[in-house]
C-alpha cells in the first residue's frame, strides 16, 4: 500500500488539491464588490494560470503523458499554452473597454 | 529498485492507452478549447451581465466538486499504478472509490441544477447561464460516460485479481492497454473541469 502512496502522482494529486483551495480562497468575494478593487484582474488572470498549471499536471502525472513519445508532449503541451494564452488575451481584451470606462 | 520492478512500462515511451483514445481525448480537448474561447469572448462584450448571473453561483459547489474529481483521478492512477504492479491487489477497491468520488461530483452538480431551476433560473435567464448549463451540462454527459468506463475498469481488475494474472503475456498487454484508455478518458473528464471551475465560478 505504501509503496503506491509514495509514488509522485500522489504528490502530484496533494499539489492539485491544494491549488484547488488557493483558487477557492482567492475566487471568494462577490464579484460587483470586487470590481471595485481594481486588483481583481491580476487574481482572475492568476485563476487562469493556476488553472492550466493544475491541467499540465493532471496530464503529466494522471495521463501518464511526461512518459509518452514527443509527439504527443509536445501537442498536449501545444493545447495547453494555446488555449491558456488565448483565454488570458480574450480576457483582457474584454477587459480593455471597462478600463478606458474607469479612466474617463 | 522498486522503480524498475514497478513495471517495464515506465522505464521507456509509452503511450498510456491506445491511439484511438488520445485522438479522441485530443479532438474533445480541441472542442472544449474552442467552448472556453467563445465564452470568455462574449463574457467581455457584456461583462456586467455576466458578473451579475455569475454572482449568483455558489462557488463552494463547484470547487467542491473539483475537489471529488480530482480525488477520484487520483485513485484511478492508483488502481492503474497497482494493475501494473501486481503487488497489492487493491485495483478494484480504488476503482470502487473513483466511483464514489464520480457519484459525489453527480449529486453536488443535481443540487446545485436543482437549486437554480427552482430559483427560476434556467438556459434562457442570461447569456452566461446559456454558457453555463451548455459546459456544464455537457460535462455532466462526459461524467456519466465516464461513470460508465469506471465500471467496465472495476469490473476488468475484479477478474484480474481473480485469475492471480494467470494469462498470456499478449492479453495482459491487450488489457493493460485498454485500463489505461479508460484511465485517460476519466483524468480528461476532470481535466476540462480544472478550466470551465475558474471560468464559471471565479473569474471577475
Amino acid at each position: 500500500m505504501m509503496h503506491l502512496l509514495l509514488k509522485p502522482v500522489s504528490a502530484a494529486w496533494l499539489l492539485l488539491m491544494l491549488a484547488t483551495c488557493l483558487s477557492w480562497w482567492l475566487g471568494q468575494g462577490d464579484g460587483l464588490n470586487a470590481i471595485q478593487t481594481g486588483d481583481y484582474r491580476l487574481i482572475s488572470s492568476g485563476l487562469i494560470l493556476i488553472a492550466f498549471i493544475k491541467v499540465r499536471i493532471v496530464i503529466r502525472y494522471f495521463m501518464e503523458v511526461r512518459q509518452a513519445p514527443l509527439a504527443l508532449k509536445l501537442v498536449c503541451d501545444g493545447w495547453v499554452a494555446l488555449v491558456c494564452g488565448v483565454i488570458l488575451y480574450l480576457y483582457w481584451l474584454g477587459l480593455s473597454p471597462v478600463v478606458v470606462i474607469n479612466g474617463i | 529498485m522498486s522503480t524498475h520492478s514497478a513495471g517495464l512500462v515506465s522505464a521507456k515511451t509509452h503511450v498510456p492507452g491506445e491511439v484511438g483514445i488520445w485522438v479522441f481525448i485530443l479532438g474533445d480537448m480541441a472542442i472544449f478549447g474552442l467552448f472556453f474561447f467563445v465564452f470568455v469572448y462574449y463574457r467581455g462584450l457584456n461583462i456586467d451581465v455576466y458578473l451579475q448571473s455569475q454572482a449568483t453561483l455558489n462557488q463552494n459547489y463547484g470547487a467542491l466538486n473539483t475537489l471529488f474529481l480530482l480525488a477520484s483521478s487520483w485513485f484511478v492512477a492508483m488502481a492503474v499504478e497497482d494493475m501494473r504492479s501486481k503487488v497489492t491487489r487493491l485495483a478494484p477497491r480504488f476503482f470502487v472509490l473513483a466511483m464514489l468520488c464520480g457519484l459525489g461530483f453527480a449529486v453536488v452538480k443535481i443540487i446545485e441544477y436543482r437549486e437554480k431551476i427552482t430559483a427560476g433560473i434556467t438556459l434562457t435567464s442570461s447569456d452566461f447561464y446559456m454558457y453555463y448549463y451548455i459546459f456544464t451540462g455537457l460535462h455532466f454527459l462526459h461524467v456519466l460516460i465516464g461513470m460508465g468506463v469506471l465500471v467496465f475498469l472495476w469490473l476488468k481488475a475484479k477478474s484480474a485479481v481473480q485469475r492471480k494474472g494467470e494469462l498470456p503475456i499478449a492479453d495482459k498487454a491487450k488489457e493493460m492497454m485498454l485500463i489505461e484508455s479508460g484511465a485517460s478518458y476519466w483524468h480528461m473528464v476532470d481535466l476540462l473541469w480544472i478550466v470551465l471551475f475558474p471560468l464559471l465560478y471565479l473569474m471577475k
